[in-house]
Parts: C-alpha cells; structure tokens; sequence
C-alpha cells in the first residue's frame, strides 16, 4: 500500500512510501520519496504518478497563528480534484481505495515526542533534510502506528 | 495473551490502561483509594487517542508569561536555582487542552478489571506480581526512590472551584519581579493560584488577600532529581512521579506503554 505523508507550508515535506507487514509481523514503511517541496502542484503531481491509496495532510490550525493555511487548503482542493476522498477517520484497510485523511499537529506532535524519547525509532533511516520532512516521516509514523496499535513500526 | 497488571489509578495509570487494552492485552488494574483522582492546578491533558480526540473538543488555553523567565524562576525556587529550567512562555501561545475529569471515564475501558486493594503496595507486593503478569507498569514512586531521591518540596496552591468563566481559559506566568502568586491558572471554570516554593501559610496570609480560596499544600520534585528507572526488566514506571521526572507528560504513557508492549511481544 503506497502512502504519502504532507507537511503544508511555503515548503512543502513530502514522504511517500510503501506500507508492508513482515513475517515477524513488524510494520516496515519502505521510503519512496522524501523531499520539500515549493510549489504545491509539484507535491500534487508526485502524489498521483505514485498511485497513493492515502494522503496523510498536517491539518493547519483553525485558531492563533493561521500560517499555512493556504497551502493545506491548496494541497485539499487539489486532492479532491484527483478523486481523493476525504476521510473523516484515520482508520484505513491495505486495500482502501484512494482517500485522505488530515490530522492535526496536536495529535500527532505529543504523541511522537513520546516515541522519540524512547529512542527506538531510527529517525536517521530515510535521512530527512530539512524540519518539513522530518514531520512528514512522524506523521506518518503516527498515523501507521495508529492503525497497528498492537503492532512494531519501523522505517525502512 | 499478554497480561498486564497497572498498579495505581491515576491520570497516568487511565492512559497506561487504554494503551493495554488497545494493544489487546489483558489488563488488571489495580486501585487503592480513588480511581481518577485529578490533582489541583493547571493540569490538562494535551494528546488523546483518536476515537477519543474524535469525541472530545479540546479548550484553547491562552498560556502567556509576564517579564522575564529568570523573575519567574526566582519566584517559583528562590535565588538558589536561577539556572532551573523552566516552562516560562517567551512568546503567548494557544494550547489545546482536554478535561481531565470529562475524559477519564472513557480512557478506562470497561475491558480492563479493576481490582480494588486495601492497603497501598510496597515494592515487594510489587516484585510479587510479576510473577504473575508479563509486565507491570507502576505509576506512583517505589519506596525505594522515595528514599534515595531528594526529599520533596513543598508549597501551596489556592483553589477556588466553579467560580470562572470557563470560556476564557488562561494560564499566566509571573516574571514581573512582583507580587506572591508565582502562576495563575484559569481553568475549567476553576482558578488555581500557584504559590512559591518553601513559602508557609502565613506568609501567603499576610501578603495576600485568600478569601474564599482554599489554601492546599503540594510537592514537587527538587530540581535536582535525577529519573529513577526500574532495575527489574517486567516493572515499567509510568508518569512523572514514578519515573521522578518533571518533563514526563501524562499522555505519554500512553506511547511508552504500547512501546514497552511491543518490546515484550517480541521476547515471546
């Protein structure tokens, strides 16, 4: 199952990757693609030629600051456009057909800074270049962790 | 199955829960005293599981500072830690924030059992279990730690309950070099006045008008204390009071807790 992960913002982070279970049931996310992104259209582009069945989207806040708004809503209309579903819930199948999903950065930021001091993920694995891919690779991270509860994740 | 006991019945010990049975073990929970039990002051929670975020509308907390981080700190700890760190916002910032009391009930699943005790367990109760469960997550300090660590500092909180406009929720922080009240802390409809360290009653008394507060005494950690981990491999300490550390937030119990699942799963 391919999956991409989006951080909004004037610079885009984008990770694709491939979702398999092992033997030794261990979820593996094989990296496609990580980079950032500035134009919006780019990161639609890479979304479709990859076939993704889902789009993990960083959802902008609502409240405070409403930096990266645009770009989220961007990225949004562009998904719908492609013939993404939007999906309220974050729950997914191996065989989903194409949809999205967004979630907010209060979900996913606590949760992982609690993952991290554990310091059993290898953040090191897909060698993120800059801050914008590093939060696509959590996210996603979250988002797959959130599926498999009962099960490892690892990147790969 | 892996079974899992949590001893405790805290905050800490309700997302300990909810992380078991999410991960499918088979859970005892093990109470002495009140289950969910939610202590005074600014305490909220940051991060729920997602079916559970999906239910519960987080508040948006204004947390903001006034003056200077160094003021706060010699405040809060005297002038003899003005290098402690601190939680002093530089900038005002929005903060999501659930209610405690609201989502405790729905953090601990019907599915897990609870068992109510009657005396508060020592360490040794504790060793005992785990020849029982496959792993024990303990959420209050062992005795051990108790003895070992710095002793704990008290100081006091004034809380007014259901007095506040619940839709203006704040957090202040006091840098100004002025007044007792080291934070203040509007929250839930509840005002929470924090109060320095090492400073008694009467002090608070003579410098401030408390009418209508109630004045409850606390502890917190000496800022020297070092985190206190298990030498025992099935005992996982969970929440900033077993784990002695300050930074330990209560939902990441609840990541911590499906990591130290996992890690067994894979010894099986």
């Amino acid at each position: 199952m391919i999956i991409a992960a989006v951080d909004p913002g004037q610079r885009t982070g984008l990770a694709i990757f491939d979702l398999q279970i092992s033997d030794e049931d261990i979820v593996i996310l094989h990296k496609k693609i990580l980079t950032t992104l500035e134009h919006i259209n780019n990161c639609l582009n890479l979304i479709n030629k990859t076939i993704c069945n889902l789009v993990i989207l960083e959802q902008r806040a609502l409240y405070g600051t409403r930096l990266g708004v645009e770009p989220f809503e961007q990225i949004k209309a562009g998904l719908l456009l492609h013939d993404y579903r939007y999906a309220a819930s974050h729950t997914f199948t191996l065989t989903s057909s194409k949809k999205f999903i967004t979630v907010p950065p209060v979900q996913w930021k606590p949760y992982m800074r609690a993952v991290i001091s554990t310091g059993k993920i290898n953040l090191l694995a897909w060698g993120a270049d800059t801050q914008h891919e590093e939060d696509a690779m959590l996210m996603a991270f979250y988002v797959v962790q959130m599926n498999y509860k009962n099960m490892e994740v690892q990147y790969d | 199955m892996t079974r899992v006991a949590i001893i405790g019945a805290g905050p800490t010990a309700a997302f300990v829960a909810k992380a078991c049975i999410d991960f499918g073990a088979y859970t005892t929970l093990y109470a002495h005293g009140d289950i969910g039990k939610i202590p005074p002051g600014a305490f909220y929670f940051h991060w729920l599981p997602p079916e559970l975020a999906k239910k519960h509308i987080p508040i948006q907390i204004l947390v903001q500072g006034k003056g200077t981080a160094e003021n706060y700190v010699k405040l809060q700890w005297g002038t003899n830690f003005v290098s402690t760190e601190n939680s002093f916002p530089p900038q005002p910032r929005w903060e999501p924030a659930y209610n405690p009391s609201e989502v405790f009930s729905d953090l601990l699943s019907p599915k897990c059992v609870v068992q109510y005790i009657e005396f508060p367990f020592t360490d040794v109760n504790v060793e005992y279990l785990t020849t029982v469960y496959d792993l024990i997550f303990q959420t209050f300090p062992t005795q051990a730690s108790k003895e070992k660590q710095p002793p704990l500092i008290p100081y006091y909180m004034g809380v007014r309950y259901g007095t506040e406009d619940e839709n203006t929720p704040y957090i202040s922080y006091n840098g100004t070099g002025r007044d007792i009240v080291v934070r203040e802390a509007s929250l839930f409809g509840n005002l929470f006045l924090e109060f320095p360290k090492n400073v008694g009653e009467e002090f608070i008394k003579s410098n401030m008008d408390v009418t209508g507060f109630r004045l409850v005494e606390l502890k917190d950690m000496h800022p020297d204390t070092k985190p206190w981990i298990s030498d025992n491999p099935k005992i996982k300490f969970m929440g900033r009071w077993a784990e002695w550390s300050t930074h330990r937030l209560t939902h990441e119990a609840y990541a911590l807790t499906i990591a130290a699942l996992q890690e067994i799963n894979d010894v099986k």
